[in-house]
Order: C-alpha cells, then sequence, then structure tokens
C-alpha cells in the first residue's frame, strides 16, 4: 500500500501543498485522513518541525539599531555602482555603519602578511646560497632607502599598520590570534637567525611565530601596501577558498629551482628573471581558478566555456585518476546551450548563485552529484 | 513591475539579519550584510526582490565564510602555539545558558549538508518552498524531503552536542 513520505507530511505541516499537482495533493489529503499509520506519523513530523523551530528560535540575534529604510535609500543613493560593499566604506556611501571597513584593512593586511613570508622564503632560498652568508638581506622597495639601522629582513610575520589600531586595541598576528580565540602574541626583539631557509615549511618557526615586530619596526617597505595588499589577497584568495591543491606542476616547478640554487657551489646568478617570470605566470593560472570547482582536487586547466563562451570550463581529476568537468555558468547561460555530453559522461546540474554549476564525468550520476554537494 | 520597498522592509530585513547570523554568528556583521544586501536591491531592484536579497545574502555570507577560513589558515601558520585559553568572564546563568544554546547550535548546523542548511533557514527565514526552490535549484517537489531531513538532522546533532556537555561535565 503507498503511503504518503515525509516530504509531503512536512508540506503539508508547512502548509506548502500547492507545490504538488492538484492530483497527487488531494490524494494526500484523503490519505492522511484514512491511514492511521500515516496519521501518526504525522504527528511525529509534526513534533520533529517544532523542535526543529525551536531550537532555530532559542537563539535570536537582538534586532536592535537597525538601519531605517531611509538610511538605506539614502546609502543606495550615495553608493556608485559596482559590487563594492557600501558599508563602511566612507566616501560618498552615507553613514558608516559597522565595522566591515576594519575588518576588511585587517584581512588584506593577513593576506599581504602571508604571500609576504612565502614570497620571501622562496626567494631566500632561491636566491641565496646554502646556509646563507650571514641572513637575509633587506630588500628595499622601490622608492625607499636601504634603513641602516633596522634588522636584517627575516621570515616571519609583517606587521601592517591596522584599522584597529585607532580603537586601541592590538593589531597584526595578536589581534586575529586573539580573535581566534588564541593566545594573544606577546612583542618581542625580531629574531636574526636563518635557520627558517628550509621547504617546504611556509611560515616561521613556533619560536618565530610568537615574535612581533616592535613597533618602532613595523612599518618595513610599505610604500604600495594597498596595491601590495590586493595583489596578495588576489594571489591567496584562490587557493584559500577552494581548497584546491596546487598543480603539480608548479610544485615541482619551485622546488626544483630551489634545490637549484641550493646545490650551485658558487654564488647564485643575480637573475632569477626568466624563472620568476614563469613561476608568476603559474601562479596566474592559480589565480584564475574560479570559485565553485570542487574542493580538494587538482586543478587541470581552466578555459572559457567552448559555446556559447560565458562562463568557466575547469577540468579536474580524482583520486581515482577519472577526470570532472565543472561548468560555471552564469544564469544568461543556462546548461543546455552547453555541448552535449559524449556517451556514457553523466553530468549533475544545480542552480549555484547567480548562475549554474554543471559537473560533467564518466561517474554515477550520485558521484557527481556527491561531488557537488561536498560529501 | 512596482516595489513596495516600505513592505518589503518590514517583513524582510530583520528576517534576513537573522538568517545572515546563522551564518556568520555576528550580529554586526549579520546586519552589514543584511544592509548590503537591501542597498544593492534598492539600487538595482529585481524582479523578485524577496528571494534576490536572500540569494544575494547567502552569497555574501559564503564570501564572508570563505575570508574567515583563510584567516584561520594563515593563523594555522603563524601561530603554532595557540593555546587557547580563552577567559570567560562571569556572566548571568541565563546568558551562559544562551551562549552554551548558540555554540550547540552552530555545532548542528554546521553539521548539515550545505543544500540542507541552506533550505532549513531559508524556510526559518519565511521562504515558502517555491521560493526555496528558486534559491537552491530544488525542484518545489523535493523542498519538503530536504526540509525533512534536515530538521531530522539538526534535532540529532543538537542532542548530540547536549548529551557530549552532560557527558563532559559528569567527567
Amino acid at each position: 500500500m503507498r503511503h504518503v513520505d515525509d516530504g509531503a507530511l512536512h508540506a503539508w505541516l508547512d502548509g506548502e501543498m500547492e507545490v504538488y499537482p492538484a492530483d497527487e495533493a488531494r490524494w494526500i489529503r484523503e490519505h492522511l485522513a484514512t491511514c492511521s499509520a500515516c496519521a501518526e506519523r504525522l504527528e511525529d513530523a509534526r513534533a520533529l518541525r517544532e523542535e526543529a523551530v525551536a531550537i532555530l528560535s532559542g537563539d535570536d540575534v537582538e534586532l536592535e539599531n537597525l538601519p531605517s529604510l531611509e538610511e538605506l535609500r539614502a546609502q543606495a543613493r550615495g553608493s556608485g555602482a559596482g559590487h563594492e560593499p557600501v558599508v563602511g566604506g566612507g566616501g560618498d556611501a552615507g553613514p558608516v555603519r559597522g565595522s566591515r571597513g576594519r575588518r576588511r584593512s585587517r584581512q588584506l593586511a593577513w593576506a599581504a602578511s602571508i604571500v609576504l613570508a612565502a614570497g620571501a622564503g622562496w626567494m631566500a632560498n632561491a636566491l641565496l646560497p646554502p646556509g646563507g652568508p650571514s641572513g637575509l638581506q633587506y630588500l628595499p622597495p622601490p622608492g625607499l632607502d636601504a634603513p641602516a639601522q633596522r634588522q636584517p629582513a627575516e621570515f616571519r610575520s609583517v606587521a601592517f599598520p591596522d584599522g584597529e589600531e585607532e580603537d586601541g586595541e592590538a593589531s597584526g598576528a595578536g589581534a586575529s590570534a586573539l580573535e581566534e580565540g588564541g593566545e594573544g602574541v606577546e612583542p618581542s626583539a625580531p629574531s636574526t637567525s636563518t635557520e627558517n631557509a628550509e621547504l617546504p615549511t611556509v611560515g616561521p618557526s613556533p619560536d618565530r611565530a610568537r615574535s612581533v615586530t616592535p613597533p618602532e619596526q613595523e612599518v618595513v617597505g610599505l610604500a604600495s601596501e594597498a596595491a601590495l595588499a590586493t595583489e596578495a589577497e588576489k594571489l591567496a584568495a584562490p587557493v584559500a577558498d577552494t581548497g584546491v591543491t596546487l598543480p603539480a606542476a608548479l610544485v615541482s616547478e619551485l622546488s626544483d629551482v630551489v634545490e637549484a640554487r641550493r646545490s650551485a657551489p658558487t654564488e647564485p646568478e643575480v637573475e632569477p628573471a626568466p624563472e620568476m617570470e614563469r613561476i608568476v605566470a603559474q601562479a596566474d593560472v592559480v589565480a584564475a581558478v574560479p570559485e565553485g570547482v570542487i574542493p580538494g582536487l587538482p586543478v587541470l586547466s581552466v578555459e572559457a566555456v567552448p559555446a556559447p563562451g560565458e562562463g568557466w570550463w575547469v577540468r579536474q581529476r580524482m583520486e581515482s585518476g577519472v577526470e570532472v568537468d565543472v561548468f560555471l555558468l552564469p544564469s544568461s547561460t543556462p546548461p543546455s546551450e552547453l555541448p552535449a555530453p559524449a556517451d556514457g559522461v553523466n553530468q549533475w546540474v544545480e542552480r549555484r548563485g547567480d548562475g549554474w554549476r554543471v559537473l560533467r564525468g564518466r561517474l554515477p550520476v550520485e558521484v557527481l552529484q556527491a561531488l557537488a554537494e561536498g560529501r | 513591475m512596482s516595489i513596495d520597498w516600505s513592505e518589503l522592509y518590514r517583513t524582510t530585513f530583520p528576517e534576513l539579519v537573522r538568517f545572515l547570523h546563522r551564518k556568520v554568528w555576528d550580529p554586526d556583521q549579520a546586519r552589514d550584510l543584511a544592509q548590503e544586501a537591501f542597498v544593492r536591491a534598492l539600487r538595482d531592484p529585481p524582479e523578485r526582490p524577496r528571494a534576490w536579497l536572500f540569494r544575494v545574502a547567502a552569497n555574501l555570507a559564503r564570501d564572508e565564510a570563505r575570508t574567515a577560513l583563510r584567516r584561520k589558515r594563515h593563523l594555522t601558520l603563524l601561530v603554532t602555539e595557540a593555546h587557547v585559553t580563552r577567559e570567560v568572564a562571569p556572566t548571568p546563568s541565563e546568558e551562559m545558558d544562551r551562549a552554551r544554546h548558540r555554540e550547540r547550535l552552530r555545532t548542528a548546523l554546521a553539521s548539515l549538508s550545505e543544500r540542507d542548511r541552506e533550505v532549513l533557514l531559508l524556510k526559518e527565514a519565511g521562504l515558502s518552498y517555491t521560493e526555496i526552490a528558486e534559491e537552491t535549484g530544488l525542484a518545489a517537489g523535493a523542498v519538503g524531503t530536504t526540509l525533512a531531513r534536515a530538521r531530522r538532522r539538526l534535532k540529532d546533532a543538537y542532542e548530540a552536542g547536549h548529551e557530549e556537555e552532560n557527558d563532559a561535565a559528569r567527567g
């Protein structure tokens, strides 16, 4: 005997029977009126629904100090086109409410510090002979004179001026550590040792991690901080956002460069430009990985969708070696406009944000669905 | 189509803040993101503003979560001896209960699949099955099934968190 499924029971309780065809809705009503088993299940579903609502409603956010509609309208009139946040941004965007500006500044500083640290490590390994002569050399950014009294640059977190300082809060690593519930980082004198030039470490040693540049040395080479932070975020975001594994070729190439430099018996040539250019070009490929790829799977290629040309076509590889094509399409390009999948290739289509995501591969549909849902 | 902004604001904005709060767990941030979504709608009115607002809000929250995750990863690199010794200031017992509930809810929601969580929160925010289907790409007839599963999993995960707390309290 056919019974009402759980989904229909919840739709019934939510007053959403109109999502079913009229015949089906009528059958459900009649069945619930006559089937004691389903009536009992309906009561269980009702209890479950009420419990879930109670769980969710037990944590109600304070709704005081919400902006009025007039304030929102004023901000909409005052803000320009584009998708930059209109709050916390100052300028003509009307009264600043909230703290997103400060937050963003701090996030950029973090992104910049990571890329600087990683970049310093790579550069140190690539450019200096094994062991190093006497520590890393300080390389001033363009436009700044080499500081005579500064400590040699080292592989550490670089503290940036932070918007939080004006509020009397700590900045840099200490502030973020506190934010994350971690222990505060006590300022201490910077280390000058060079044992940190080891791959694959991308970050400071534990001791070094706890050191912060003293206040008088915080602004080190920040002539183009804003530009640097922007670039840093661009570079750091794709990998961190998606959990995408760096292409093996890039990792391998970086390792080769470093190893070649290390094993060089004499002073390395100070002309790394071609290698660096290639590395930067590879990094650009990584940076081009769009959002929506399957986390954890290596990206083999990123291309524009062949036809009609709008959206991304990302090819990824599973551990088993099976390749999965991920098409990320804007809402203006429905999946039906993609070329039909080849024989034996299944696909999973889903709405995603303002567009579509289509997964294709020689895999069962259930596997594609699981990949799409991150399972 | 003419939009009654006053009505939309009255019926949607508070729900938008609640919806976002359960994603970012920061009242100020939730308010900021809701504000940002609403201002975008005012600037370029969408066809179906209510569903659109929640879709944009979900995307904004996702971006924020990614940024937060990135910062967390950076901390993992930079602060390798992060002893978590957060001090909890004495608070009234009601506040403590609320904090415990929030943490349990947060953990329970995090244990759900992204789709289940989204459907659950959109329903809680007052969207209809049709609007939820439009937002998530599910068939309208499948929303009930997803919702039934999400509610069950939320309850189970929440109760499991409660039991773990009790076990820990008993030693």
